[in-house]
């Protein structure tokens, strides 16, 4: 069995138990590469046809490329997509221009996420992160209750064991679900290229620039690149990550400085 | 007949846990008994560091894990500072004030002191020290363990960049060891070794060739303490001290220690004089020399289970045990040694509980830690004389960490921190302070406890003037103080200090302007301490770091043991030094604490 279809089998087992278990879930689609693939993979999981709902949450910052991305596709995919919004926070006109990010962040965002669990009262996320994004993101582990040898035995995992995320109160009382967690950026685009998945076009380069990541068109820069099809974004991210290592000292110094300070175990 | 001193400290050594299990304690029970108040905030730098000097930290300068630059607000450990030089760093101890042994020393009084906290480099003094938290690794980290593996599940997440991908082919893994760092052409590599390991699946054992040198290690079993050298620029080199942990051969699973400073070959000092090391070395053989050498890392990163670690804080004690019998057999008038294990050993083992009561349910991994010491303690009092002095201590004790608060997101929120507008919160932009707008803030917070106003006359782009300071201190702690966590509607904070109220002495124009104690339960969030944001103000804690005491001092008073009768129902841990010196009828200058006696 080759790695991609290793990762695709733990990614669908993984779907299909936390969908047995909980029913009420939801797939948090941002429109982008990796809740695209998840979207993929839960189609795959349910040979065709989503059992459950798609929710974006919409702060309505996003790039028109990607509001008719995902038109196209709710449609064309028979997709039951829910959008969310933070309504009274726009209303009172919280936005990029004024608003710090981390406000901006929390009302539409991680609010309207709140608002939109509520309503549908969602027990368990789908999420398309990968711990393998940024540094700040590798504790990310929500889901996995671990055996011990750490490793979220997906195969062996007694239903039971998803009950110890009971804790959370109210509106966190939900579990999310990261089947994505062991891809890797290189893993996500091979698999786009096998499985002939359509992304958006702002991935591809387009006069010397592409967007390695979507997200809100105010905090959303563009990389430096000429990349405009698969295979040559494939190739970059190859030859990139040894540019990475042997990077600018200062990028390296910053790195060492945050080590130093994370190996006190306090962090 | 003069008296002799005898103080084993023993960190988080916790009250509540000591009257839970006292009946199975026979030997703490024989000794006076006494909760030990800790210092603000209830940190193991600050709070060892008031132990031997009697002071306030205003008097010694460490006020919190981390403090920053000055100029550039990078947040830094405070513990020793590094002075990168061409070949290799030369460090400074962070703790400015006069502990005990310096006087004592002064005054010709025979004193040894092992592994107290904040004591890299060592100093010189009458006897011998071997320095404790603080020393740190070859790489000039306080931690930096290896992961060899084949198992591609493990080599992404944190702390990947620690992790050797391996493969075994016939049999055969090729790989190295990584070393010190090294800065050539504005690049940082690492020096490494060869290393050749032969895999037996039959036997379940791994040869392990570095070199000439070869060791066997079995399936689930450690190695011996290794030693390898290694070549750094032309004619310099690095001798470092390591194990390994063999977790499974299939798939390949082998944790590596940190590379330590090989006490016989010291790469920067850690013991005084410096032959003590190999002393040491040749009477109980080769041991563990950084500073926090229990691997919580190694845990909370998913490398080892927490079995594994407890192994190894088993295996430390041990060597402690060994070094703290050889040098009590020689003559000293002073000896100061301190085990502090049993607080990493509770950070991980800790069991999230209501601790509102006086009653604690004991984890059995800590309650066989604090039955170990008692009986260690018995074998002190048979051989000690009597006129002996015995004080056994510790620097707090322990508590629940089932939420992280991050108080830079909340200055955020107030007003008071601008953060660029195109912050990513999931970019690496999101550290070190990077994404603040330094012109336009008024506060900040890094470390644990420590807030601090962002001052013209003090900060690199200070904004608020000397007479605006009060009153902004003044609004700050006022808001502080009503902080609710919306789940519970619990406050936040047990208390919020002002700097200038709880701190004096030189060195308390650097000491933070606010510093909060957190409400049991509540601890700051680790990004915070690094100078970064989170999204949620507060939010859950999941990690496998489940205890803590970064909490406001009167939820985590220590533990204060003697032989001798004490004159003060709540002593404080400032006590400590005068006590000491009080026995050899001296004084220390500007003692804050009071002697016992």
């Amino acid at each position: 069995m080759n790695h991609l279809d290793e990762l695709e089998n733990k990614s669908i087992y993984i779907i299909r138990e936390a969908y047995k278990k909980f029913g009420k879930v939801t797939l948090l689609w941002s429109i982008g590469k990796d809740s695209t693939v998840l979207l993929w993979l839960c189609k795959k999981a349910f040979f065709g046809k989503l059992p459950f709902p798609v929710m974006h949450i919409d702060t309505t910052y996003k790039f028109p490329e990607m509001y008719a991305f995902r038109e196209k596709y709710a449609k064309e995919w028979d997709l039951n997509l829910i959008v969310e919004k933070n309504k009274e926070a726009l209303e009172k006109g919280i936005g990029y221009s004024g608003h710090d990010s981390l406000t901006v962040c929390t009302e539409l965002k991680t609010n309207a996420l709140k608002i939109g669990i509520d309503k549908h009262n969602f027990k368990a996320l789908f999420v398309g992160i990968r711990r393998d994004e940024h540094g700040i993101r590798a504790k990310e582990r929500v889901f996995s209750p671990r055996n011990k040898e750490f490793k979220w035995n997906y195969k062996d995992q007694p239903p039971e064991l998803w009950d110890q995320y009971k804790s959370k109160q109210k509106h966190e009382e939900h579990i999310r679900v990261h089947p994505l967690l062991g891809w890797t950026e290189l893993d996500v685009w091979e698999y786009i290229k096998r499985e002939n998945i359509p992304t958006c076009e702002l991935y591809f380069a387009k006069d010397g620039k592409r967007y390695r990541s979507l997200g809100c068109m105010p905090i959303t820069k563009p990389i430096e690149s000429n990349a405009n099809d698969i295979d040559k974004i494939i190739h970059e991210i190859k030859t990139s990550d040894v540019g990475e290592r042997s990077g600018r000292a200062q990028d390296k110094e910053e790195a060492n400085a945050m080590q130093k300070l994370r190996s006190l175990g306090y962090m | 007949m003069s008296n002799k001193v005898l103080i084993i400290g023993i960190d988080a050594m916790d009250p509540r846990i000591v009257n839970k299990l006292i009946d199975k304690l026979p030997n703490f029970k024989k000794l006076n008994f006494a909760k030990l108040q800790t210092t603000i905030p209830p940190e193991t730098p600050v709070a060892w560091s008031a132990a031997c000097t009697g002071c306030n930290p205003g008097k010694y300068g460490i006020f919190d894990f981390i403090n920053r630059d000055l100029k550039t607000y990078k947040p830094r450990l405070n513990l020793a500072t590094e002075k990168p030089g061409i070949i290799k760093s030369e460090y400074v101890c962070a703790m400015k004030g006069e502990p005990f042994w310096r006087v004592l020393s002064d005054n010709k009084i025979k004193t040894s002191v092992i592994r107290w906290p904040v004591t890299f480099p060592p100093e010189k003094i009458t006897g011998r020290m071997l320095s404790g938290l603080g020393v740190v690794d070859i790489k000039g980290m306080l931690n930096s363990y290896s992961f060899y593996t084949d198992d591609t599940n493990l080599m992404e997440g944190e702390g990947k960049e620690k992790v050797v991908s391996v493969e075994i082919k016939e049999g055969i893994i090729d790989t190295y060891l990584s070393g010190p760092l090294i800065r050539k052409g504005g690049e940082i590599k690492d020096a490494r070794i060869d290393m050749k390991i032969e895999v037996d699946d039959e036997k379940k054992e791994i040869l392990v060739k570095i070199g000439e040198d070869k060791h066997v290690v079995k399936e689930k079993n450690w190695s011996d303490i290794i030693r390898a050298k290694f070549k750094l620029y032309l004619f310099a080199e690095a001798y470092g001290v390591f194990d390994f942990y063999l977790d499974s051969i299939k798939p390949f699973r082998m944790y590596m220690s940190s590379v330590q400073i090989d006490p016989c070959n010291q790469i920067t000092n850690i013991t005084y004089p410096k032959e003590y090391g190999k002393e040491l070395v040749d009477n109980i053989g080769l041991f563990y020399t950084l500073g926090m050498t229990e691997d919580t890392k190694a845990v909370t990163e998913g490398k080892i289970s927490t079995q594994v670690l407890f192994e190894q804080i088993k295996k430390i004690e041990e060597q402690r045990e060994k070094m703290f019998w050889y040098e009590f057999d020689k003559e000293n008038d002073c000896f100061a040694f301190v085990f502090d294990a049993g607080d990493r050993l509770k950070h991980i083992f800790w069991k999230r509980q209501d601790l509102s009561g006086e009653n604690i349910d004991v984890p059995k991994e800590i309650e066989e830690y604090y039955i170990e010491k008692d009986k260690f303690i018995g074998e002190v009092l048979e051989k000690i004389d009597e006129n002996m002095k015995v004080i056994v201590m510790s620097d707090h004790g322990f508590g629940n960490f089932n939420k992280q608060v991050n108080i830079n997101s909340w200055l955020v929120k107030e007003g008071y921190m601008k953060s660029s507008e195109e912050l990513d919160l999931d970019s690496k932009e999101n550290s070190l302070f990077n994404f603040v707008k330094w012109p336009e803030t008024k506060a900040y917070s890094l470390g644990f406890t420590s807030v601090y106003l962002n001052l013209k006359s003090r900060e690199g782009e200070g904004i608020v003037s000397d007479d605006e300071k009060d009153k902004l201190v003044d609004e700050i702690v006022m808001k502080l103080k009503e902080l609710k966590d919306s789940d519970n509607k619990k406050n936040v904070f047990t208390n919020v200090y002002k700097g200038k109220e709880v701190y004096s002495g030189k060195h308390s124009s650097l000491s933070p302007d606010i510093v909060v104690g957190f409400n049991q339960g509540y601890r700051m969030s680790w990004k915070n301490a690094v100078g970064a944001l989170d999204k949620e103000i507060i939010s859950d804690n999941e990690e496998e770091w489940k205890g803590d005491h970064l909490i406001d001092r009167s939820h985590v008073p220590g533990v204060l043991f003697t032989n001798f009768k004490i004159n003060k129902e709540n002593p404080s841990i400032m006590d400590i030094c005068p006590t000491v010196l009080g026995f050899f009828d001296l004084e220390g200058k500007e003692i804050d604490g009071e002697s016992l006696i």
